[in-house]
C-alpha cells in the first residue's frame, strides 16, 4: 500500500446537544459556588462570562487575587452549556502544566457541581464533556493540533524535545553546525558584546554568569520569537545591524536560525521555538478546527504567541478571550513583549474585530493591610505611569490582617530569624497521616542562587543553611547548584567518565632535573597529546572531544581525601567496580553481558554513597542525573546500532587499549560540557516541594500563593538588556552602548520601562501573600541586589523602628 | 504546594499495586527506568483501536491488515523515537502478534475477526478521558483535601449487533469488589450501553481482579458525567490467544460501582502512606506485588510481574528481587536474564 495513512481526526462527529438557558445557568452556578463558600457572581463577573456574539475579542484584566481562574472556568463552561460549544473545538492555553492542571481541577469541580445541582433541581443538564476541552501550554497545544490537523506534520512523527536535550543537541553540533563560507557564523556574533550584553537573565549579575549554549539558543529564540514575526515580511533589519552594525547581522542571524532549524529537524525533532514558527507557518491549514481560544497570563505573550492568537481570531474568525495583569509581565528577559497585551485594543480597531475590556479588580486573595500595601507600592512607582489603569482594593469586610513588617539588619541574623519564625508556624516538616496541615510559607528572592564561590556567599545560600540548621525541609529548584562538586549528577558523571576514559597516573611528565625520568602526570585518552594519551587506557576518540569530563572525573577521585594513583574511602570501591565491568565488557564474547549505560548507573545508584542518602536533595538529584542521562540517550535513539540504549561493546585492540564507540564519546563530550558550565537547577516535582519551605525566585511565585511570604532583595539595580532586546529584534533603535559587558542607555522610554519591569518583580513577590508579608533588608550588605527597593522604602521611612534583638523592625498599616 | 494528589489509574495505581518501590523511585521521584517493558506494545495496541475505530467514524469503512500494519510501522518509529521500546520482541514480532490478534489471517487483504469488528462499528467514544474530583480528609492523606483521579476509557461502545460473550466475572465479594470467572454465556442486546478496555495481558493475568476494579471505578466516572452507568463493562485481553477467552464481560449496578470507587479512595491512601514511608527511608520500602503483600518476602513477585522487575532499575539492592529472581546474589556483574533489547 501506498497511501499515507489518512490523519487522524480526534473526535467522533459532534452531536447536536441542548443548550441550558442563561438565567438557569447562573442561578445553578451562584449555587456551586455558595456551596464552596465562595461569592455569587456579580453583575461584572457574568458580563465576564457572558460569550456575547458581537464580541470576537475578550481582554479581562485582572488583578492579584481577583478570581480569574474562576471567571474563566464559568466562561468555558458557559461556551459549553448555554451555547452547547463542542468542547473540542475550544483551547486554554496556561503558562504551565501545574497551572493547566489546577485549571483542570477547578473545571472538573465547577462541572461536577453544576450537575449535581442541576439533577437535585430537575433541571436537564448534559454532559459538558470538559474532559474533551484542550487545555495546556502553548506549545504542547500546538504539537497536539500539528498532529491532528496537519498531515503533513503527522507523518514527519518529529518530537518536541525539552531544554535540556536541546541543550545537548546544540552541544554536539555547534562546532560545525554554524560554518559557511569559511567562517563560522556562530561564532563571529557571539564575539559581539553589542549582542551578548543584551541576554544576561535577570538575576545574574555579570555576563560570566551565563553560558555560551544558553546564551546561543536565547539568541536564535529571541530572531524566532520577536525578529521573524515582526519584520520579516517588512525586511526591517534587526535594530543593532543599524546601529553598529556589521552590515548582514541580520541576515546572518536568519541563516543561523535556519541552520539550527536544520539540525533539529535532520534529527526528527523540533525545540519549542521551532515548533511555534512550524505552527505560525501552518496555522492556515487548521482553518475551522477552534471556536474559541482562552490564553491565561496573557501579559507574558511573545510576538510569535500573539501572531498565533492573533491568527485566530483575525484570518479564522475564532473568538479570542485573554486574560492577565500587566503588572504582573516578568518574562521579557525570554523574549516576552508586554506591547502584546497593551496594543491588543489598537490591533483589534485596526483589523476591523470587535473587542472588549473588563477589568478585575478586588483582591481575595490577601489581608486588606497587604492589598493596600501593595498598591500604595504600585502608585508609588512607575507602574502607575506605564501599566493600564486599575486600583485593586480588598472586597468589603476583608479583615485587615496583621502590619506588613520590614526586618532589618545583618543578614545572617534576618535569617535566624525568618528560620525560628517559619519553625514556629509547625512548617518545614514532613506531614505525617493523621496530622493537620500548618501554614504554608514561602521566601522570594530576586536571586535563589546558591552557587558557592570564594568571595562571597549566596544569601540564597545562607537563607537555606538558616532554615536546614532548624531541621526544616527547604525546596529551591533554581539554585543552579545541582551539578556542582559534591552533587550526584556531578559524581556520577565523574564515574562514568572513568569507565569510558579512565584518568590515570603515567610517567609522561616534564624529566625531573634530580634524575631525568619524567614526573608521574595524569593521563586520558581525549586530552589531545601524545605524550600523554599513549599511556592511556583507552584508545583516543576518533575525533576532537571537550575534556570537561576529565577534569569532572578527577574532582570525583579526589573528593574524598583519594588521589589519582590512590582513591579514597568513598569513590575507591566505585573505581574498582567499573574496573571489573570494564575489563569484563572486554574480555566477554558480544552479547554475552549486555549491560547498558543506564543499566550501569541504575546499578551505581544501589551502591553507597547514593542508596543511603535519605530523603534528601541527593535523591532527588540522582533523579536528576537519570533524566540528564536519558536525554543524552534520546539524541541517539534513532541511530540503530549506534543509540546509547545498546548494551556496551568496547572491545580491546591489538595494541592492548579499548576502543570504545563514537557515541560514548560523543555523550562524554556534550554532558561533559553541560555539567562543567554549571548553572543546572534542580527537579521542580511535586514530591520535592512537599512539606518543605519553598524558597521561590519572584518569577517561580508567579500564580502562587502562600500564608507567610517574606521577600528579599527588593532593590537590584535596573537593567535595561531585555528591553532593548526586545526593540532592536522589533526593528527599533535605541541607542546604547556597553559599559563592563552590560548595556548603558539614557533612553528615557527604555529606562522606563525597565524600571517598571523590576517594580513588576517585586509587585508579583508582595501580592503572593495572603495573610503575613514581611520585606527583608541587611542595610550594610553590598552582595548584588541586596539593597531595598526605594518605592518599599518609601512606604516604611515614616514607621517607628522597633528592636528585636539586633534586628530593627518596622511595621505598616494604612 | 498543591492540595491536589493527581493519580493516573494505570499510571499510579496499577503502578502502585504492581510494585510500591518501583512507583516511589519513578513515579513519585523522577527516576527514568531504563528500560520500559511492555509499554510499546499496549500503545500500539491502543493506538491501533482508536485509529480503526475513528477511521470507521469518518466514513474510510474498515481498515485491511495491511492498511493498519502500515498505520503501526508509522506509529512504532514515532514512539522509538520518543523512547519507548519492546525489551522482549522485535519489531515485527509486536506488530504481527497485534495483527494476528485482531484480524482472521495474515494475508494483506484479511477481514478483523468478529468481537473487533463489533467493536469498530459501534464505538460512540474512543479515548474517553476521564476526571474526577474527590474531596477527602486531610489528615488521613498527609494533608492533600483532594483527589484528582484520572483515567481513560478506551471506549465507549453501543452493541450494533448482539455479541455474546463466553466469560462471565461473577462477585464473590462486592464490598471487596472480589469475583471470578465464569465459563458461561451472556448475551448483549443490540443497544447495550458498554465501556470496554483494552489489555495487552492474557486472560489469565495475575492482575485480572485490578483491572475489574479498574474498569468498576470508570464506570462510576462515567455515570457521574452523562447520568447514565453501563449495562456492563468488557474487559478484551488482546493477546490472549484462546479466542473464547479472550473477552470477559462484568455486570456492573450503582451500588457495585459505587464500592469501587470507594476502594480506589482507599487506593489512593495506601499510596499516601507509601510516599510517607518512603519520605522516612526510601530504600525501605519493598518491592513486590501489593497483591502478594500477605506473601513471605521472595515470594511477592508474581509471573505478571518478573518482567516488570528483570528491568525495573531498582532491583539491584531490593530485597524482593534478590530473593526472588536473582539466581546469584554475589555476582552483581551479569546479567543473568535472556533479555533482549528491540534491534531494528
Amino acid at each position: 500500500m501506498n497511501t499515507a495513512p489518512a490523519p487522524f481526526v480526534r473526535t467522533l462527529a459532534p452531536k447536536e446537544r441542548a443548550r441550558l438557558p442563561e438565567a438557569t445557568f447562573f442561578e445553578l452556578a451562584d449555587e456551586v459556588l455558595a456551596d464552596s463558600g465562595r461569592p455569587r457572581l456579580g453583575p461584572l463577573q457574568k458580563a465576564i462570562i457572558e460569550v456575547r456574539d458581537p464580541d470576537l475579542v475578550l481582554q479581562i484584566l485582572a488583578g492579584p487575587g481577583a478570581g480569574k481562574t474562576e471567571v474563566l472556568v464559568w466562561r468555558v463552561l458557559y461556551e459549553l452549556i448555554v451555547r452547547a460549544s463542542d468542547p473540542t473545538r475550544i483551547m486554554v492555553t496556561t503558562f504551565t502544566r501545574k497551572a493547566a492542571q489546577e485549571l483542570e481541577v477547578r473545571m472538573v469541580e465547577r462541572t461536577d457541581g453544576l450537575l449535581e445541582v442541576a439533577a437535585q433541581k430537575g433541571v436537564a443538564v448534559e454532559d459538558p464533556r470538559v474532559h474533551d476541552l484542550r487545555i495546556g501550554t502553548i506549545h504542547a497545544l500546538c504539537d497536539e493540533l500539528l498532529t491532528e490537523f496537519d498531515a503533513e506534520h503527522l507523518e514527519e512523527g518529529k518530537e518536541v524535545i525539552d531544554e535540556v536535550e536541546t541543550k545537548l543537541r546544540f552541544l554536539q553540533c555547534r562546532a560545525y553546525a554554524f560554518k559557511a563560507e569559511g567562517k563560522n557564523l556562530l561564532k563571529d556574533i557571539l564575539a559581539l558584546d553589542t549582542v551578548t550584553s543584551l541576554f544576561t537573565p535577570p538575576w545574574e549579575t555579570h555576563m560570566g554568569g551565563i553560558n555560551e549554549v544558553e546564551l546561543a539558543l536565547t539568541l536564535i529564540n529571541q530572531h524566532i520569537e520577536t525578529w521573524l514575526p515582526r519584520c520579516l515580511e517588512s525586511e526591517k533589519p534587526n535594530g543593532i545591524e543599524t546601529q553598529f552594525g556589521p552590515a548582514g547581522l541580520t541576515a546572518d542571524l536568519t541563516r543561523i536560525q535556519k541552520m539550527w532549524s536544520f539540525q533539529l529537524e535532520d534529527n526528527h525533532t523540533m525545540d519549542y521555538a521551532l515548533l511555534l514558527r512550524r505552527f505560525l507557518q501552518r496555522q492556515p491549514n487548521l482553518n475551522g478546527s477552534l471556536d474559541h481560544v482562552f490564553v491565561d497570563e496573557f501579559q507574558d505573550t511573545n510576538p510569535i504567541q500573539y501572531a498565533i492568537h492573533m491568527g485566530w481570531a483575525k484570518d479564522q474568525g475564532v473568538r479570542l478571550t485573554v486574560v492577565g495583569d500587566d503588572d504582573q509581565a516578568l518574562y521579557r528577559w525570554r523574549g516576552s513583549d508586554i506591547g502584546c497585551f497593551d496594543n491588543l485594543e489598537p490591533d483589534c480597531e485596526e483589523g476591523g474585530l470587535s473587542y472588549r475590556r473588563e477589568v478585575l479588580e478586588e483582591n481575595n486573595r490577601s489581608s486588606a493591610t497587604i492589598v493596600d500595601f501593595a498598591r500604595s507600592f504600585r502608585e508609588s512607582t512607575v507602574l502607575a505611569e506605564d501599566s493600564l489603569p486599575k486600583t485593586v482594593v480588598s472586597p468589603p469586610g476583608k479583615e485587615a490582617g496583621d502590619p506588613v513588617r520590614l526586618v532589618e539588619g545583618d543578614w545572617t541574623s534576618v535569617c535566624k530569624q525568618v528560620a525560628e519564625e517559619i519553625d514556629a508556624l509547625g512548617a518545614g516538616r514532613i506531614l505525617q497521616i493523621g496530622e493537620p496541615k500548618p501554614p504554608t510559607a514561602a521566601i522570594l528572592m530576586a536571586s535563589t542562587s546558591e552557587v558557592k564561590s570564594t568571595k562571597s556567599t549566596r544569601p540564597a545560600l545562607e537563607m537555606h543553611e538558616a532554615l536546614e540548621a532548624r531541621g526544616l525541609r527547604v525546596y529551591n529548584p533554581r539554585n543552579k547548584a545541582a551539578a556542582r562538586v559534591g552533587s550526584p549528577v556531578h559524581d556520577l558523571l565523574g564515574l562514568l567518565s572513568y569507565l569510558i576514559d579512565p584518568v590515570t597516573m603515567a610517567p609522561a611528565g616534564k624529566p625531573s632535573k634530580k634524575d631525568g625520568k619524567r614526573r608521574l602526570v595524569g593521563v586520558w585518552a581525549s586530552c589531545r597529546d601524545p605524550e600523554k594519551d599513549c599511556f592511556a587506557i583507552s584508545a583516543p576518540p576518533p575525533f576532537r572531544i571537550n575534556d570537561a569530563h576529565a577534569a569532572i572525573q578527577k574532582r570525583v577521585i579526589k573528593s574524598d581525601g583519594g588521589t589519582l594513583g590512590a582513591p579514597g574511602p568513598v569513590f575507591g570501591p566505585l573505581l574498582e567496580y567499573l574496573d571489573e565491568i570494564r575489563d569484563d565488557l572486554v574480555s566477554e564474547p558480544e552479547g554475552d553481558i549486555r549491560l547498558s549505560i543506564g543499566g550501569l548507573v541504575a546499578r551505581l545508584l544501589a551502591k553507597e554513597p547514593f542508596r543511603s542518602s535519605g530523603y534528601t536533595i541527593s535523591l532527588f538529584r540522582q533523579a536528576l542525573f537519570t533524566q540528564l542521562l536519558d536525554a543524552n540517550i534520546s539524541v541517539t535513539r534513532t541511530r540503530g546500532a549506534k543509540s546509547l540504549e545498546r548494551p556496551m561493546v568496547p572491545r580491546r585492540e591489538a595494541d592492548g587499549k579499548i576502543k570504545w564507540p563514537d557515541q560514548y564519546w560523543s555523550m562524554l563530550h556534550a554532558f561533559g560540557q553541560l555539567v562543567a558550565a554549571g548553572g543546572q537547577d534542580d527537579l521542580e516535582v511535586e514530591a520535592f516541594s512537599e512539606d518543605a519551605i519553598s524558597l521561590l525566585t519572584y518569577h517561580q511565585a508567579k500564580g502562587l500563593e502562600f500564608d507567610h511570604v517574606y521577600v528579599a532583595m527588593t532593590g537590584k539595580e535596573v537593567d535595561p538588556s531585555s528591553v532593548l532586546a526586545t526593540m532592536l529584534f522589533s526593528g527599533e533603535s535605541p541607542k546604547y552602548k556597553v559599559v563592563d559587558d552590560k548595556p548603558k542607555t539614557s533612553n528615557r522610554e527604555v529606562m522606563l520601562r525597565a524600571t517598571a519591569d523590576r517594580e513588576r518583580e517585586v509587585y508579583v513577590a508582595i501580592t503572593r501573600a495572603k495573610q503575613h508579608l514581611t520585606i527583608l533588608h541587611a542595610p550594610k550588605d553590598t552582595r548584588p541586589m541586596m539593597k531595598l527597593n526605594q518605592g518599599i522604602g518609601d512606604l516604611f521611612a515614616s514607621a517607628t523602628a522597633t528592636k528585636v534583638g539586633d534586628l530593627s523592625v518596622r511595621s505598616w498599616a494604612p | 504546594m498543591s492540595d491536589v494528589i493527581e493519580v493516573s489509574y494505570t499510571g499510579d495505581l496499577l503502578a502502585h499495586r504492581r510494585c510500591p518501590r518501583a512507583w516511589a523511585y519513578e513515579k513519585h521521584v523522577g527516576f527514568v527506568p531504563y528500560e520500559q517493558v511492555q509499554a510499546m506494545e499496549g500503545r500500539l495496541l491502543h493506538h491501533a483501536m482508536e485509529w480503526l475505530a475513528r477511521r470507521f467514524e469518518d466514513g474510510h469503512g474498515l481498515a485491511s491488515r495491511g492498511e493498519l500494519q502500515e498505520r503501526l510501522e508509522h506509529y512504532y518509529q514515532v514512539l522509538r523515537s520518543r523512547g519507548i521500546v519492546t525489551a522482549f520482541s522485535t519489531r515485527e514480532d509486536v506488530l504481527n502478534r497485534i495483527l494476528d490478534n485482531l484480524y482472521k489471517d495474515d494475508d494483506d487483504t484479511a477481514k478483523l475477526q468478529r468481537p473487533v469488528e463489533t467493536v469498530i462499528r459501534g464505538a460512540q467514544h474512543t479515548e474517553y478521558q476521564l476526571k474526577s474530583v474527590k474531596k477527602v480528609i486531610p489528615e488521613r492523606f498527609a494533608g492533600k483535601s483532594k483527589i484528582l483521579l484520572t483515567g481513560i476509557i478506551d471506549l465507549v461502545l453501543q452493541q450494533p449487533d448482539a455479541l455474546t460473550y463466553q466469560r462471565v466475572w461473577d462477585w464473590d465479594d462486592r464490598g471487596e469488589l472480589e469475583g471470578h470467572v465464569e465459563k458461561r454465556e451472556v448475551a448483549a442486546k443490540a443497544g447495550d450501553e458498554e465501556i470496554w478496555d483494552f489489555k495487552a495481558t492474557k486472560a489469565t493475568s495475575d492482575f485480572r481482579q485490578d483491572y475489574v476494579r479498574q474498569v468498576a471505578t470508570y464506570a462510576a466516572l462515567y455515570r457521574e458525567r452523562t447520568g447514565k452507568l453501563p449495562v456492563r463493562c468488557v474487559l478484551f485481553f488482546v493477546n490472549e490467544r484462546k479466542k473464547e477467552n479472550r473477552l470477559l464481560a462484568i455486570p456492573v449496578d450503582d451500588e457495585l460501582v459505587d464500592n469501587a470507587v470507594r476502594w480506589t479512595v482507599d487506593q489512593v491512601e495506601a499510596l499516601r502512606a507509601t510516599t510517607v514511608e518512603f519520605a522516612g527511608s526510601p530504600a525501605s520500602v519493598a518491592g513486590g506485588s501489593l497483591l502478594a503483600r500477605d506473601q513471605p518476602v521472595g515470594k511477592r513477585v508474581t509471573s505478571d510481574l518478573k518482567a516488570q522487575c528483570t528491568a525495573c532499575g531498582q532491583r539491584y539492592d531490593c530485597v524482593e528481587y534478590t530473593t526472588s529472581i536473582r539466581s546469584s546474589p554475589t555476582n552483581p556483574k551479569r546479567e543473568v536474564d535472556p533479555t533482549r533489547v528491540d534491534r531494528s
